[in-house]
């Protein structure tokens, strides 16, 4: 069993199973919806995706300080450690719906919870 | 920037369109949203955003095509116009008719052979340089021309030109045709709801036609929504396919009330938003059936991407949503 998180829990197939549920619960969550009411819904379902490949361990681009650049802006906006464990706890709802065995699943919030300093500018 | 070999200083921030107008550069343009593609430009050198080739054919994206529009000026050195002749083709106008004193049908025929789907859209070019997208109601298999609806803006220059001076005979230039917004036969089996404002139901008449000629099974469901009676400017044709079809279902819809002379319809015609009581009658069906259904939504911008969103939310998969907003800015004060 050495394959990558990414592979064993189902990769693309595995985001794109995953983005409808999850980006559906965080429009619907009154505490962070503000940070996601872009009004193009195809760039930010584009950008749900890189966000679940990312948490899946899977092949990404982004880098600790691009992170930061990334949620920078939102962090001006207010982005604190409340919205941090809302969307985190999202991912964990949207996973255990999905029925990912709960290995993975730790494993997928450890990669989350890693991101937490540059996510929030700290 | 260097643009067709003049060097122009964008501001910060700037679209290569913005730019370009700016400088009174004679650039073909319309939504200004990313939509219509008219504003098609060719890369020298430089960077193309990813987001200035969205919705392009992969032809167009490998000749470096990009939507200006869309693009800032930052990462473009060079840029240069594409040669009408891959972009525009002509056709004639066979014939104009009044659906109502705000909306008219136009039968184009296309001088060589157009390959197309019920609900893409084609962009016309009148003689002046102005530029409109419309969405073709006209089913490729039985419709011998391209047939558009036109609704009448109160300021709308190209409406205007059509409606007063475009004659049966004249040629016009089109681009397309374009869009993700039609009929797969993937989808036999699957519940369909089309959701209409005014002339979106151009293309949703079109991507319907397609549907029952390709003998669709899942249920059908319309939704056009208009101001009065007179914009329901469908109706006859559609309680006909209605009557004819026992898979499709039509749900016309009024924001103003029915007049007395009207009022033998009222037990047809809804008071209200069309996409209101779509997402209201959505609401009652069960989460499989949602989940399933296909969405076409067409018309008014902010009518359709609220609608969308509230889909979304009410269980609509967000791949089963095609949309078509139908954007337009009065580009009056453009040079040209
Ligand atoms: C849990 C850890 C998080 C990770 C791994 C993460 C990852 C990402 C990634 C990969 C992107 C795409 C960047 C791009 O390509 O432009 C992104 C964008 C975004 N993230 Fe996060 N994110 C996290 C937490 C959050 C939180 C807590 C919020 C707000 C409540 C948030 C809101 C956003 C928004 C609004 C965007 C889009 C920004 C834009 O429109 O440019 N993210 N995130």
């Amino acid at each position: 069993m050495n394959d990558t998180l990414f592979e064993r829990i189902g990769g693309e197939a595995a985001v794109n199973a995953a983005v409808d549920i999850f980006y559906r619960k965080v429009l619907s969550d009154d505490s962070i919806s503000q940070f996601f009411e872009d009004t193009d819904m195809d760039e930010q379902i584009t950008k749900q995706k890189s966000f679940l490949t990312m948490a899946f361990g899977g092949p990404n681009k982004y880098t600790g300080a691009d992170m930061r650049k990334a949620h920078a802006p939102l962090v001006e906006k207010g982005l604190n450690e409340a919205h941090f464990g809302a969307v985190a706890g999202h991912l964990q709802a949207t996973l255990e719906e999905l029925g990912v065995a709960t290995k993975l699943v730790n494993e997928v919030m450890a990669i989350a919870a890693s991101t937490h300093d540059d996510v929030l500018g700290l | 920037m260097i643009f067709a070999e003049k060097k122009l200083t964008p501001l910060d921030g700037e679209s290569v369109l913005d730019c370009l107008l700016r400088h009174a550069v004679p650039v073909d343009h319309s939504c200004k949203s990313g939509n219509c593609q008219s504003c098609l430009l060719k890369l020298s050198s430089g960077k193309i955003d990813p987001g200035a080739q969205k919705g392009l054919k992969p032809t167009a994206i490998k000749q470096g095509f990009f939507l200006a529009c869309q693009q800032p000026c930052e990462l473009i050195e060079a840029a240069s116009f594409i040669d009408a002749e891959l972009i525009f083709s002509h056709a004639r106008l066979v014939d104009k008719q009044f659906f109502n004193d705000e909306t008219c049908r136009l039968l184009l025929e296309p001088v060589s052979p157009t390959y197309y789907h019920a609900g893409q859209f084609i962009n016309l070019k009148n003689p002046h340089g102005v530029i409109r997208s419309y969405s073709i109601a006209s089913l490729p298999s039985n419709d011998r021309f391209l047939e558009l609806h036109v609704h009448k803006k109160s300021n709308g220059i190209m409406s205007h030109w059509i409606f007063d001076e475009f004659k049966v005979g004249d040629r016009i230039d089109f681009q397309g045709p374009i869009g993700e917004c039609f009929y797969t036969c993937l989808s036999i089996e699957q519940p369909l709801i089309l959701i209409g404002t005014s002339t979106g139901a151009a293309p949703l008449i079109g991507i319907l036609k397609d549907a029952l000629h390709s003998e669709h099974q899942g249920s059908i469901i319309f939704y056009h929504g208009a101001r009065n009676f007179e914009g329901l400017y469908l109706h006859e044709l559609l309680l006909e396919l209605e009557n004819s079809h026992s898979n499709f279902c039509y749900r016309p819809s009024i924001t103003e009330e029915l007049t007395s002379s009207e009022n033998e319809h009222s037990g047809k015609i809804k008071t209200g938003r069309c996409n209101e009581i779509a997402l209201q009658e959505m609401a009652l069906s069960n989460t499989s059936t949602i989940a399933n259904t296909l969405l076409f939504l067409c018309g008014n911008p902010e009518m359709v991407n609220m609608t969308r969103k509230r889909a979304f939310l009410a269980g609509v998969a967000s791949k089963n949503i095609y949309i078509d907003p139908f954007e337009y800015k009065d580009l009056r004060q453009a040079a040209r």
